[in-house]
C-alpha cells in the first residue's frame, strides 16, 4: 500500500523529465534523432504498472506534449493512447522478453507512433516532414530503452513504486 | 486490484476506443474551430516551466558572461553604443519631419492616416526541436497583451507572426517556416508577390513572380500590407538568386530573409490598430 502512495508524484517527475529533454536545446544535427523520451516513460509505466498506467496515461502525456509542441491538440494523445494500450497488453510478456526483443517492441512501438501521428497530420493538413525524415528518431529510441528502463526502474524502486 | 495472483488485469478494447474516440474529437475540434484555446492556455501552466527550465543553461552563461566581463570591454562597449546612438538619433530627427510630411501629403492625397504602432520587447527562450518547423518560443504571453497572428520583428525587418498564446509563454511562426508566406512587395517598383518560408535553408522562395517580371538580384522586398497581418513597408527579404527556366511561366526566386533568422535573440512584438478591417489571413498556402 505504500508504494500506491508514492506512485503519482514519481510518475509526474518522470514524466516531467520527459518533456524537458524533449525540448532541451541539441545541436541542431541531434535534432533529427532526438530519442522519443516521453514514449519511452510512457512504455516504462505501463509495463511496470499496468494495473493503474495504461491508455490514458499514454493519452494524458500525449496531451501535454501536444501543448509543448504546440501540435493540433489530440495528436500526440492519439498516438500515445494506442502505444499505452499495447504497451500494457504486453507488460507480461515485456518482463520475460530478452532486451533485443525488448527493444523490437520499443522500437515497433515508436514507428507506430509516428505512423499515427503522420496519418492525423495528413487529414488535419498539418504534416511539416517527409515520413523517411519522421521515422528517423524511431531507432534511437529503441536503443535507448535500456538505459532508460534502468534509469526510472531505479526510480521506481527507490520511492518503493509497486 | 487487492487479488494477489494476476491483479494486473490488461486495459480493455474499450478504453481504448474511448481515448482514441476523444483524441480524434479533440483534433477535430482544435483543427476546425479554434474553441479550444482556454484549453491550450490552461495546460501550458505545466509545460510553460518546462520551457524555462530548458532554457536555464544558456541563461546561466549569459550571466556568468556578463559578470566576468572585463571593465575594458565594458567601456569599449559604451563608447561604441553612443556613437551608434547619436548616429540613430540623426535618422530619428530626418524621421520625424519625414513623418510629418508624409501625414501632409497623406492629408492632400485624402488617404487613410498613419498606423499608430507601439512595440513591446520579448526574448526567445527555446526552439522547436522539429527540424522541419521553424518555430520559437519567447518569454511573454497574454498577460503581456500578445495575440495570435501579433507580427514579430527584428532589428532588421519581419521574423514572423504569434502562433499560439498561452500565460506567459508564446509560439512564433518564423518566415522561414514553409507553412508560412508574407505577402510583399518589390521596394523599387511596387511589384507584389509572396514569399514563402524554405524551411531549414533559412532562405525564403518568392513564389509566382512571371518570368517578365522587372525583378533584379539585389533588390528588397518589403511587406506590401495585403492580407492584414503585417503592416506595409518592412523588410522582408533581399532578393540573392533568380533562375528563369525558359518554357516555365514562374522564375525561381530565392531570397535572403532581412531578420536575423536564427541568430536574433531579442524581438520585438508589433501593436498595431490595423487601418482595414480584414478577414484574418494569416498564412498564406503556399
Amino acid at each position: 500500500m505504500r508504494g500506491r502512495r508514492n506512485s503519482i508524484p514519481v510518475v509526474a517527475l518522470s514524466v516531467f523529465m520527459a518533456l524537458l529533454l524533449t525540448v532541451v536545446p541539441l545541436p541542431p544535427l541531434l535534432d533529427w534523432v532526438r530519442p522519443s523520451f516521453a514514449l519511452l516513460v510512457v512504455i516504462f509505466w505501463s509495463t511496470a504498472c499496468p494495473d493503474r498506467y495504461g491508455t490514458w496515461f499514454g493519452w494524458a502525456v500525449g496531451l501535454l506534449l501536444d501543448v509543448l509542441r504546440a501540435t493540433p491538440l489530440g495528436t500526440h494523445a492519439l498516438a500515445f493512447a494506442v502505444a499505452g494500450y499495447a504497451a500494457n497488453q504486453l507488460a507480461a510478456r515485456m518482463k520475460v522478453y530478452p532486451t533485443p526483443q525488448q527493444l523490437m517492441v520499443v522500437a515497433l512501438l515508436a514507428g507506430v507512433v509516428v505512423v499515427v501521428m503522420r496519418t492525423v497530420g495528413n487529414l488535419t493538413d498539418t504534416t511539416t516532414a517527409s515520413l523517411g525524415v519522421a521515422l528517423l528518431p524511431v531507432l534511437p529510441t529503441a536503443l535507448l530503452w535500456p538505459w532508460a528502463l534502468a534509469f526510472l526502474d531505479r526510480l521506481r524502486r527507490v520511492f518503493h513504486v509497486s | 486490484m487487492g487479488k494477489a495472483l494476476f491483479a494486473e488485469e490488461p486495459d480493455s478494447g474499450y478504453r481504448l476506443l474511448a481515448a482514441g474516440l476523444l483524441a480524434a474529437l479533440l483534433v477535430f475540434v482544435d483543427t476546425r474551430l479554434d474553441w479550444l484555446q482556454p484549453v491550450r492556455a490552461a495546460l501550458s501552466w505545466a509545460t510553460e516551466p518546462v520551457i524555462g527550465l530548458a532554457d536555464l543553461p544558456r541563461q546561466a552563461v549569459v550571466a556568468i558572461d556578463d559578470a566576468f566581463t572585463l571593465r575594458s570591454t565594458l567601456a569599449e562597449d559604451n563608447a561604441r553604443l553612443r556613437q551608434e546612438n547619436l548616429v540613430l538619433k540623426r535618422h530619428v530627427q530626418r524621421l520625424a519631419s519625414m513623418t510629418a510630411e508624409n501625414a501632409r501629403l497623406r492629408e492632400l492625397l485624402d488617404s487613410s492616416a498613419l498606423l499608430d504602432s507601439s512595440v513591446s520587447v520579448a526574448e526567445i527562450i527555446g526552439f522547436d526541436p522539429d527540424p522541419s518547423r521553424m518555430e520559437v518560443v519567447v518569454n511573454k504571453g497574454a498577460e503581456a497583451g500578445l495575440f495570435v497572428g501579433q507580427p514579430v520583428l527584428d532589428a532588421e525587418g519581419i521574423l514572423g507572426q504569434v502562433l499560439t498564446v498561452g500565460s506567459g509563454q508564446s509560439r512564433v511562426i518564423l518566415v522561414t517556416d514553409r507553412r508560412h508566406g508574407v505577402p510583399i512587395e518589390i521596394s523599387r517598383n511596387g511589384v507584389r508577390g509572396i514569399v514563402v518560408g524554405g524551411g531549414r535553408s533559412g532562405m525564403l522562395n518568392l513564389q509566382y513572380m512571371p518570368v517578365s517580371a522587372d525583378l533584379r538580384e539585389g533588390d528588397t522586398l518589403v511587406s506590401s500590407g495585403l492580407g492584414g497581418v503585417f503592416p506595409r513597408g518592412y523588410p522582408v527579404a533581399t532578393v540573392v538568386r533568380i533562375e528563369r527556366i525558359p518554357g516555365d511561366t514562374f522564375m525561381t526566386v530565392t531570397a535572403q530573409p532581412a531578420a536575423a533568422v536564427g541568430r536574433s535573440r531579442q524581438v520585438l512584438l508589433l501593436f498595431i490598430k490595423p487601418s482595414v478591417a480584414s478577414a484574418p489571413a494569416p498564412e498564406a498556402a503556399p
